[in-house]
């Protein structure tokens, strides 16, 4: 048999269950908060969208994947075509 | 709409995330495949470790591992990797241990992981009494969505390796080589994927064409002795076949206790080893061995509500058992309540008798120059390897596995080794938040 907790199991961790960041700056018109993400779990793509100058996104996801996923691969393609 | 590309995206520096619990690593994992940074299916994990940590939770229903939250609350120390197999993530484990771990016998093996079919639960197809003592087998053909894994099982002994040149030590020597690398890579602009190209088995030029095993057999460095060379060829083998690779350190790979050998009298212990006695089926027959599953579920499960049914202060006369296990049960209470007074925890007692086997749990606490032998071993072991996607470290101090006065050298000691491995690493002290 395989080893125990030497105590009865804890409450899990506040940041193992708390959602993550879901709203973010714009990389285009810079507004604070003001780009939004919506994660299509069942086609499996992220998207990221400013609502203030209409800018967006499209990227591949996961079903681990969050908000902050997609975000961040906007980044990294503007990063890229700044290039 | 701008799309993005499909590939992985690579960490500027490898990540380093060290937690208390070691189930708690499991979130930066999976927050690297929610990132893309680490494939979806077929990563191959590199477990140092004096515990094989790949338990399954016992009851938990198996499409609960598609429900992150759900699978977080659920998950505990000793069964935090297998649900992430079933789940398809990971489908070789590498369990690297020290020598006074002997749970699982030094092998390569693969087997079934499925969700079974009436149950619903996670089971897995392996025989090996780790499993069968947890009541986790099922034959392959009662198992659906099922997996295959392989499960490497190799010694990592303090004599593992032995330096030629005992005027430097090993791990000095590595971090100057690093140096030389890095300065190399300025020059070049290229980016290792080895730690060091010497001891690069899959590019190596002595490695790239047929009769792989025997030129892997040649990448191995020579003065690294050990215990079962086979081993360690298979697991560079499939890590050649894998997609990415994770490295996990527990720190009780270098020294650890048994946390519960100090809770009870060794009178109290032999009568809990008694209760939850555990002998292996003497046949290897299905029949044999489902029958055995079926007794063994059944006890645990009684033992549990015994235990759980004592703490809510039922009177042990009102205990239903039979006869035998009444009396060890009724000689236990007397003998605990003398030690423990008002303060007996019942759950603490049937997490103890858990831990009992036809092996002990180990218990091994290391001398400081142990550990510095065992840190040397793990660096020429893991210059054999590929550099992992991210490295995630669990300290297991809260649970007295790794000794609370050790945990902080060991810890300096393994991250000052992934610096040299690494080089620039980003570590995350995540225990500390």
């Amino acid at each position: 048999m395989g080893r125990r907790r030497k105590s009865s199991k804890p409450p899990p961790k506040k940041k193992m269950t708390e959602p993550l960041q879901i709203v973010f700056p714009c990389p285009f018109c810079n507004h604070e908060k003001s780009c939004e993400v919506n994660l299509d779990r069942t086609r499996n793509v992220g998207t990221v969208t400013c609502r203030v100058c209409l800018e967006d996104f499209q990227t591949p996801i996961n079903y681990l994947s969050e908000a902050v996923d997609v975000y961040s691969d906007w980044i990294d393609a503007c990063e890229s075509a700044n290039q | 709409m701008a799309e993005a590309c499909k590939t992985l995206k690579k960490y500027r520096n490898t990540p380093v995330w060290v937690v208390e619990d070691h189930n708690d690593a499991l979130y930066y994992i999976y927050r690297a495949i929610g990132s893309h940074h680490l494939p979806l299916h077929g990563v191959t994990m590199v477990h140092l470790d004096s515990h094989p940590d790949m338990l399954i939770p016992w009851k938990m229903p198996a499409d609960t591992v598609f429900n992150r939250e759900e699978l977080f609350n659920t998950l505990s120390i000793e069964n935090w990797i297998l649900p992430a197999a079933y789940a398809g993530h990971l489908d070789c484990v590498v369990w690297v241990k020290p020598p006074w771990a002997e749970q699982i016998q030094e092998q390569t093996v693969s087997f079934y992981i499925g969700k079974h079919r009436t149950s619903g639960t996670i089971r897995v197809s392996s025989t090996e009494s780790y499993f069968l003592s947890e009541a986790l087998y099922a034959p392959e053909s009662q198992l659906e969505n099922k997996r295959l894994i392989t499960l490497h099982v190799l010694t990592l002994s303090e004599s593992s390796h032995t330096t030629h040149d005992n005027t430097e030590p090993e791990v000095k020597r590595t971090r100057k080589d690093h140096q030389t690398e890095l300065d190399a890579e300025k020059q070049d602009g290229t980016a290792q994927n080895y730690p060091s190209k010497s001891t690069d088995p899959l590019n190596c030029g002595k490695c790239t064409n047929d009769g792989v095993q025997h030129r892997f057999e040649e990448c191995i460095p020579e003065d690294f002795d050990v215990a079962n060379r086979k081993i360690l060829i298979e697991i560079l083998t499939s890590v050649r076949n894998s997609s990415a690779t994770i490295l996990d350190i527990d720190l009780d790979f270098f020294s650890t206790q048994n946390p519960f050998q100090d809770l009870f009298t060794d009178e109290q212990f032999d009568i809990i080893r008694k209760l939850y006695n555990f002998e292996r089926p003497g046949s290897t027959d299905v029949d044999a061995l489902l029958a055995y599953t079926e007794g063994r579920q059944q006890l645990l499960e009684q033992l549990e509500d015994i235990c759980t049914d004592l703490q809510n202060g039922t009177d042990i006369k009102d205990i239903k058992c039979d006869s035998n296990r009444k009396e060890l049960l009724s000689t236990l209470l007397r003998s605990m309540r003398e030690t423990f007074q008002e303060n007996l925890d019942f759950e603490l007692i049937h997490l103890a008798g858990c831990t009992c086997d036809d092996t002990e749990l180990p218990h091994h606490v290391s001398s400081q120059e142990e550990i510095s032998n065992l840190t040397v071993a793990m660096e020429t072991m893991l210059s054999c390897l590929p550099r992992p996607t991210l490295v995630t470290i669990a300290r297991s101090s809260d649970d007295d596995y790794c000794p609370k006065s050790q945990v902080e050298s060991i810890q300096k000691k393994v991250l000052e080794c992934l610096e040299s491995l690494y080089g620039n690493i980003d570590v995350q002290l995540e225990y500390l938040q």
